[in-house]
């Protein structure tokens, strides 16, 4: 791999898709396939998480690609609450070859399939977890002061 | 033998020396084309160079044929001796040439009958010239004439070179040349060989040659030498032929070259039909050269009707449509004009392609209507957009709103970041403006970070509602640009058609009045137009009309605040406080109106005027008591203050370390290192500066850090109830504190009671000013009041 600056982002939004969950669950479905897509032509790797209403969603790789993708994401109202958590650089990846792994963390869904937990997807749940715990190193939201529009 | 045919035929063969013969024909062939060769030459001239030109064809066609004779009659062997009696001979070929001349003059230029009328003359010129040879023929014998071909040889040698001088002047060039002179020697050669058929020799053993007849072998060299002269002629001509030809073709070549090169497009027609098309046509069609010969127009030009127009055109320019190959219909400029070629009136038309000329005109209108940053329609694009959707709609269509946008933090973003990342930010604002709309919706960017989206939804305001939510969270969601997260955020104004306003123009004011209020309301916000926020902004809009009259009408006047020394118990200060005494509505306080002149930049001349007013004002004064003057935050900003205070000083000749200048807190929160270099020279100038209204606000204490202020001038709003609300009698306290280690005077304001001063006395505040030591007092009493030193 070529020294290509790395950067990660990770946000929070909520599902804003109209529909009965199974529409729900078929647009999601179209989605995932169109951003694994995409994210391997943009090199990015990553992974989704969906709990209930809630995704979370960290992506990373170089800085073109993802602020291109992030554009995409960040214009969509197919979600609203947006929150960005962070967007910042990292000296590797953690996600591997994942062009985007999806977790439904859904409780009806795990109920579906109580057992076989594919042992892959939960070392990425924990990655995320821990990512997230890591802390808020997000956009602060002073609405006053000026500079405050440049949160990093 | 019967046919005359097969009898001219036995004469050449029969009776004539064949080699003899072939030389004459030889001769006469090249003769007769030298003939054509100056001939033509003669035709393209006028006057003596003509008439030159002429009787070189005469005497070409003269010598060809008298030689032609005369060599085809030493190949004549009659069988007994023959000769020639010389001055017929001579005679013959004076003759000739002199029929020869006026023939050629007739057909020099001419076409048709009068070309063939000459051609007669000059074949009847050849035949007199034969029959008075054949009278100077002498022989030791009789000749018997058969008058029927005698007949048949002048018709022929009439008749063919009619038809030569005719074909000649069909083709004026290498085709007429050797048509013409083909039939000119056919011409010749038959006269002579049908009327030397119609000859029977009779011989006599018993005559002898007439005398004075010159001899057949004497005549050789002569007629030989004739023959080299009319070749030298014929091939000099031929020469002057050829390179005329080739001048000839240069010349075309060259105008064909010309014709190619040019950028337009040429046509050139005959009648409605193309004769030839440039290369630029052709590029520009796909068309070759052999699809454009004789062409109708129709089928090249669009419209047809403009067709017959185009042909009687002169010179005007007319847009028409090209036809190319593949059908498209190319715009066009097209001029024609007629021109002459080789006598018939032609025309040629030029063609330019528009397509450039129209993809820039396209391209200056796009520009002209639309942002190029954000590719979104302008202010004008809007409009005409929206007056396209009214007219599509009906004026009287259903309701529709109008959300004027406003980016929050867009200007902190271009001021700290650069041009550059805000100009990929509108761009993505842009883009995340166009992804909520739905089609049909309107959305323009009027300047700046200022968008205008019009919502074509009859559902109003529920709709409007929806939509403003919307474009509030996704503009709140943060922007990356080159790796920056950006929180920038939207405020929006709404106004709704028709009762928020019947036209565009109004309802784009009305949404900016209500985006001016969910701005003032805090940001991130929408607000519906109210009827309110006009009555209020027209108020405010008549206030600083009246402003600026107030500035030049002297409306404004000065008060001065006396300022009392709790160490020497002296007015030892007075405040400069304006006072504007409007002519309606009689003395305005400063709370009304500063406001607005700081907005609108009034504040500049208007605190210019304060400062020398102030400054004459106390350099008059008896005691060198100090002059405080507020300066605005606006001021302390604008260029050339520390120059305003300078020459304020100056020409009023006051001391400038008696000039106080109270700045608040607000001067520095913009804590740029410009507002600290300016109060650094006003300093450096003997200014004093105060710290006003201190413990309002931030009261930071690194603001007092930041600057050496020389006083602070503690708030009103703490001396209030200092007798009975310990804290304030606290706070007091702790910042005369802080001003007494920090070097710098105190005053205390609003100073009403007796309590209060000698509380702060004890304090050991330096000063202190308010009602108990003087209200604001007229220029006059401030001067009395110094005059005579009130007892403390």
């Amino acid at each position: 791999m070529t020294q290509i600056a790395l950067f990660r982002l990770i946000y929070r939004s909520t599902v804003a898709i109209p529909g009965t969950p199974d529409q729900v669950d078929q647009e999601l479905a179209r989605i995932v396939e169109r951003s694994r897509r995409r994210n391997a032509e943009a090199t990015l790797t990553g992974a989704l998480v969906r709990s209930g209403g809630t995704f979370i969603q960290v992506l990373e790789g170089p800085l073109a690609g993802l602020e291109e993708t992030y554009d995409r994401i960040s214009g969509d109202l197919r979600h609203s609450e947006f929150e960005l958590i962070e967007f910042v650089p990292v000296a590797e990846r953690c996600f591997g070859s994942w062009e985007l792994a999806y977790l439904a963390e859904d409780p009806i869904e795990r109920s579906r399939h109580p057992a076989a937990p594919d042992p892959a997807l939960e070392s990425i749940a924990a990655q995320i977890r821990r990512l997230i715990a890591n802390g808020p190193r997000g956009p602060r939201r002073a609405e006053h002061e000026a500079a405050d529009a440049l949160a990093v | 033998m019967g046919t005359p045919v097969l009898r001219i035929y036995n004469c050449v063969v029969d009776q004539h020396d064949i080699a003899l013969v072939a030389a004459a024909a030889t001769i006469c062939v090249l003769g007769c084309y030298a003939t054509f060769v100056l001939l033509q030459q003669a035709s393209g001239r006028s006057g003596r160079e003509r008439r030159r030109w002429l009787a070189g064809t005469a005497v070409a066609a003269g010598i060809s044929a008298w030689a032609t004779h005369f060599l085809a009659m030493l190949a004549f062997e009659p069988g007994v001796p023959a000769g020639y009696e010389p001055l017929r001979t001579v005679a013959s070929f004076v003759l000739v040439i002199a029929i020869a001349y006026p023939a050629f003059a007739l057909a020099a230029g001419s076409r048709g009958l009068r070309a063939a009328v000459a051609g007669g003359l000059a074949g009847l010129g050849i035949a007199a010239m034969h029959y008075l040879g054949m009278s100077a023929y002498r022989l030791a014998g009789d000749m018997v004439w058969d008058w029927p071909a005698v007949v048949a040889s002048v018709v022929l040698g009439a008749a063919l070179p009619m038809a030569a001088l005719w074909a000649a002047a069909l083709h004026p060039g290498r085709a007429g040349r050797l048509a013409g002179t083909g039939l000119l020697t056919a011409g010749i050669c038959a006269l002579h060989f049908t009327g030397m058929s119609a000859v029977l020799v009779l011989p006599d053993a018993a005559a002898a040659l007439p005398d004075g007849a010159l001899s057949a072998g004497w005549l050789a060299p002569f007629v030989g030498l004739g023959a080299l002269a009319i070749l030298l002629i014929g091939l000099a001509a031929a020469g002057l032929a050829v390179r005329e030809g080739q001048r000839e073709l240069a010349e075309a070549a060259r105008t064909r070259s010309l014709v190619d090169a040019a950028v337009e497009g040429l046509l050139l027609c005959d009648g409605d039909a193309v004769v030839t098309a440039n290369r630029s046509v052709q590029l520009l069609t796909g068309h070759d050269m052999p699809w454009f010969t004789g062409r109708p127009l129709r089928e090249i030009i669009r419209p047809e009707a403009a067709i017959a127009a185009l042909l009687r055109g002169d010179g005007g320019t007319e847009e028409l449509e090209l036809l190319a190959n593949g059908g498209e219909a190319i715009p066009v400029e097209v001029v024609s004009r007629p021109f002459q070629h080789a006598g018939s009136t032609r025309r040629v038309i030029a063609i330019r392609d528009l397509r450039d000329r129209r993809r820039a005109e396209e391209r200056i209108r796009f520009l002209a209507h639309h942002d190029p940053l954000t590719r979104l329609p302008n202010r004008a694009g809007l409009a005409t957009e929206l007056t396209r959707a009214l007219d599509l709609r009906g004026r009287h269509g259903g309701p529709f709103a109008m959300l004027a946008l406003d980016l929050d933090r867009f200007k902190a973003v271009n001021d700290t970041l650069g041009h550059a990342v805000g100009d990929v930010l509108l761009s993505k604002t842009a883009a995340r403006l166009r992804n909520a709309l739905r089609a049909g919706d309107l959305v323009s960017r009027q300047g700046g970070d200022e968008f205008m989206v019009v919502q074509f939804e009859p559902t109003q305001p529920e709709a409007a509602t929806r939509l403003a939510e919307r474009l509030v969270e996704l503009l709140a969601r943060p922007f990356v640009v080159d790796g920056h997260v950006l929180n920038i955020g939207t405020s929006i104004g709404i106004a709704l058609f028709p009762q928020d306003g019947a036209d565009p123009a109004t309802l784009m004011r009305n949404a900016d009045l209500a985006l001016y209020r969910a701005k003032s309301d805090g940001r991130g916000a929408y607000r519906f137009f109210e009827e309110e926020m006009d009555t209020r902004m027209q108020r405010r809009r008549l206030l600083e009309v009246e402003l600026r009259t107030a500035m030049t009408m002297r409306q404004f006047h000065l008060l001065y605040q006396p300022q009392l020394s709790l160490d020497s118990e002296t007015i030892n200060g007075f405040e400069a406080l304006i006072r504007w005494r409007h002519p309606q509505g009689g003395i305005v306080s400063p709370a009304d109106f500063i406001p607005l002149a700081e907005e609108t930049g009034l504040i500049v001349p208007i605190g210019e005027w304060v400062l020398r007013e102030a400054c004459r004002e106390a350099a008059g004064w008896a005691t060198p008591a100090t002059i405080s003057v507020n300066l605005s935050p606006v001021q302390v900003r604008s260029p050339g203050l520390v120059e305003v205070v300078r020459s304020a000083c100056m020409s009023a000749g006051l001391d400038p370390k008696r000039l106080e200048l109270e700045i608040t807190e607000s001067v520095l929160l913009t804590g740029s290192d410009a507002t600290l270099e300016t109060l650094r020279q006003l300093k450096a100038l003997g200014a004093r500066i105060s710290m006003d209204d201190f413990g309002t606000g931030y009261s930071s204490l690194s603001y007092l850090r930041s600057f050496p202020f020389d006083k602070i001038k503690i708030d009103r709003s703490f001396v209030g109830d200092i007798t009975s609300n310990g804290d304030s009698a606290a706070i007091i306290r702790a910042i005369i504190g802080l001003g007494r280690s920090l070097r710098m005077e105190t005053t205390v304001e609003g100073v009403e009671t007796a309590e209060q001063l000698a509380h702060i006395r004890a304090e050991g505040c330096d000063q202190a000013q308010g009602y108990l030591i003087g209200r604001p007092l007229p220029a006059e009493a401030a001067q009395a009041m110094l005059a005579q030193p009130r007892a403390a």
